[in-house]
């Protein structure tokens, strides 16, 4: 009994330091950002431009350190550059949109490596490539939770607009709404999550933040706000379990955590109710035995 | 600015208007158009003859290349910030499998009127519940889109442009893949609407049924062939001209089979 009882109380070790439950709760933030965002962004199928963005942001962030301006500030900046960018030379000739984005962001990632080995080495930039929750600096936290607390506030209230606007952008136009402001909105919020994706899991890892919630959800829900929660719920899930075992064993706190999404999505699409392999398989073979009963009548 | 209400020239005012596409198609080419306020406009012609483009057109979603277009005197843009249009395109291009219930894409007709922080008011809870028993889905309202029909698809989509109660209704092909049970409503209700005082202009393939339900007829194949009220303007020549000579002589045979039907009365 006493045994059990110590041992939990080892699991349980990190949340009684102040740095591990720090590192949670801004776990908890970025993935509830991240999550709601993923949400539209795979209704939207903007899979592609999440994964862009969060490569456009690296120039943008080394500038901005050198600048000394606000890190969130210069990752916007860059990573709209390179979005609008690519839209721009989209719209002027005939190659295929993603093949353009993929120019582009490439094109913005390399420009950062480039920037980093030029600027005095510091291990700031490890932080952007790699992600770590356990070592986010004070300011940067400050930045963090006014961009969650913004980010999670325009989506609920504006969720109706980009509820139609992922949905049926026609029709939006058709009852008055600005489509062109609204692409802009998404874009800015997508941007905005890609940034506070990368303190948590890094360049590499933030398209699945970005992602697997979303389409997680997607195969538990019927209604949007209920697959937002979903996601939510999915993701706390997976930073509060990557943040514990990383604590115990010593792994990256941002692969554990998005290991531990694919695995809950991998349940999902096995196991949903409705649209699950598993019941699906289930309900054709019910079907269908029904028939060969009533035929063999 | 024009009062909606009180405005009295043409409600949809297309002048001259020419569309060609990025890659150089011609969509349309210099259409003039003057449809009056409480009238049904059928808008007919052979596949590619630019039914879509005008209508498009028309919502400002292609760009005129010459000419302009105006919505009871305002730009479409104006227009459509108040409100004024309606819109059922000829196939949905939605993603069918997106979380949201038949009831929230009719309430989608509404998102223009509501407050900023988009919550629906009586009114619109009552606009939309109307729209879909006059559509009778109302006992589909809490399925998600995607386990629809096709023809009860269609019907969601009428609903939401019924429920936005604009003054202006493009309807592009809305009776393929609906049954007969389904046209008629549909025909029934664009006639209530024009009574309300609606303008509507319908893109359809059902020429038979032109002179039942409509007032004014525009024929077009790229150029406008032919434009006025359907008693004088669908004849034989113009068919001709729009459709060659085959298709007009089974158009008009088959008429005059159905005007027997006392069911119509041009107001
Ligand atoms: N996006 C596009 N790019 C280039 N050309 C186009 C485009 N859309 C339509 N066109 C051309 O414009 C012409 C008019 O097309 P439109 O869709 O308006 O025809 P329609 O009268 O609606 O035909 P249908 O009865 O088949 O619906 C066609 O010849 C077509 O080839
Ligand atoms: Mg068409």
């Amino acid at each position: 009994m006493s045994s059990l009882s110590e041992t939990l109380a080892l699991f349980f070790l990190p949340l009684t330091l102040d740095f591990m439950r720090q590192a949670l709760w801004m776990g908890l933030l970025v993935g509830t950002v991240c999550a709601v965002l993923s949400c539209l962004i795979v209704l939207k199928g903007w899979s592609l431009v999440g994964d862009a963005a969060s490569h456009a942001v690296v120039p943008g962030i080394v500038l901005a350190w050198l600048a000394g301006i606000p890190m969130v500030i210069g990752a916007l900046g860059s990573a709209l550059c390179c979005l609008l960018g690519a839209g721009m030379i989209e719209r002027h000739c005939r190659i295929r949109p993603d093949a353009v984005l993929g120019i582009a962001f490439t094109g913005f990632l390399a420009l950062g490596m480039v920037l980093v080995a030029m600027v005095p080495s510091d291990v700031h930039f490890m932080h952007i490539l790699l992600g770590n929750l356990l070592g986010i600096e004070a300011s940067t936290r400050y930045q963090l939770i006014v961009t969650g607390i913004v980010v999670l506030s325009v989506v609920a209230l504006k969720f109706s607009d980009l509820r139609l606007y992922c949905f049926d952008p026609q029709h939006a136009q058709v009852v008055g709404l600005d489509t062109q402001r609204l692409q802009l909105l998404l874009t800015v919020l997508l941007t905005l999550a890609t940034v506070m994706a990368l303190q948590a899991v890094g360049v590499v890892l933030v398209v699945a933040m970005l992602v697997t919630p979303g389409c997680t959800a997607f195969l538990l829900t019927r209604r949007l706000a209920a697959m937002m929660m979903v996601a939510s719920a999915s993701t706390w899930l997976s930073v509060f379990a990557g943040v514990m075992v990383s604590f115990h064993v010593d792994v990256e706190t941002g692969g554990v955590i998005v290991l531990i999404q694919a695995f809950l999505f991998l349940l999902a699409f096995l196991l949903a109710p409705g649209r699950g392999v598993v019941f699906q398989k289930r309900r054709l073979w019910h079907a269908i035995r029904a028939d060969r009963a009533a035929a063999r009548e | 600015m024009s009062n909606p209400h009180s405005y009295d020239g043409p409600v949809i005012d297309v002048s001259r208007t020419s569309v060609r596409y990025p890659d150089g198609h011609l969509g349309i080419q210099d259409i003039s158009l003057a449809l009056p306020r409480a009238s049904i406009c059928a808008l007919i012609g052979p596949n590619g003859s630019g039914k879509s483009t005008l209508c498009r057109t028309i919502l400002g979603f292609t760009r005129p290349t010459s000419g302009r277009v105006q919505l009871l005197g305002m730009t479409v843009r104006h227009a459509q910030k108040q409100n004024l249009v309606a819109y059922v395109p000829q196939a949905e291009e939605v993603d069918w499998q997106f979380p949201v219930s038949v009831r929230d894409v009719v309430m989608m007709g509404r998102q223009g009127q509501m407050n900023w922080l988009r919550i629906p008011s009586a009114t619109d809870r009552r606009c939309v519940e109307e729209a879909m028993a006059r559509m009778e889905i109302t006992d589909l309202a809490q399925r998600q889109i995607g386990m629809l029909s096709g023809g009860q698809k269609k019907r969601v989509f009428l609903a939401r442009a019924l429920a936005q109660g604009s003054r202006i209704l493009v309807l592009d092909e809305p009776f393929t893949g609906v049954d007969a049970h389904t046209e008629q409503g549909i025909m029934a209700l664009i006639r209530g609407l024009r009574d309300e005082g609606v303008t509507v202009l319908i893109v359809t393939h059902a020429l038979s049924n032109v002179p039942q339900y409509c007032d004014h007829v525009a024929m077009v194949s790229r150029r406008l062939i032919a434009f006025g009220p359907v008693s004088t303007t669908f004849n034989q020549s113009h068919l001709t001209a729009t459709f060659g000579d085959v298709m007009a002589e089974t158009v008009l045979s088959a008429v005059h089979a159905d005007t027997s039907v006392p069911s119509w009365s041009l107001s």
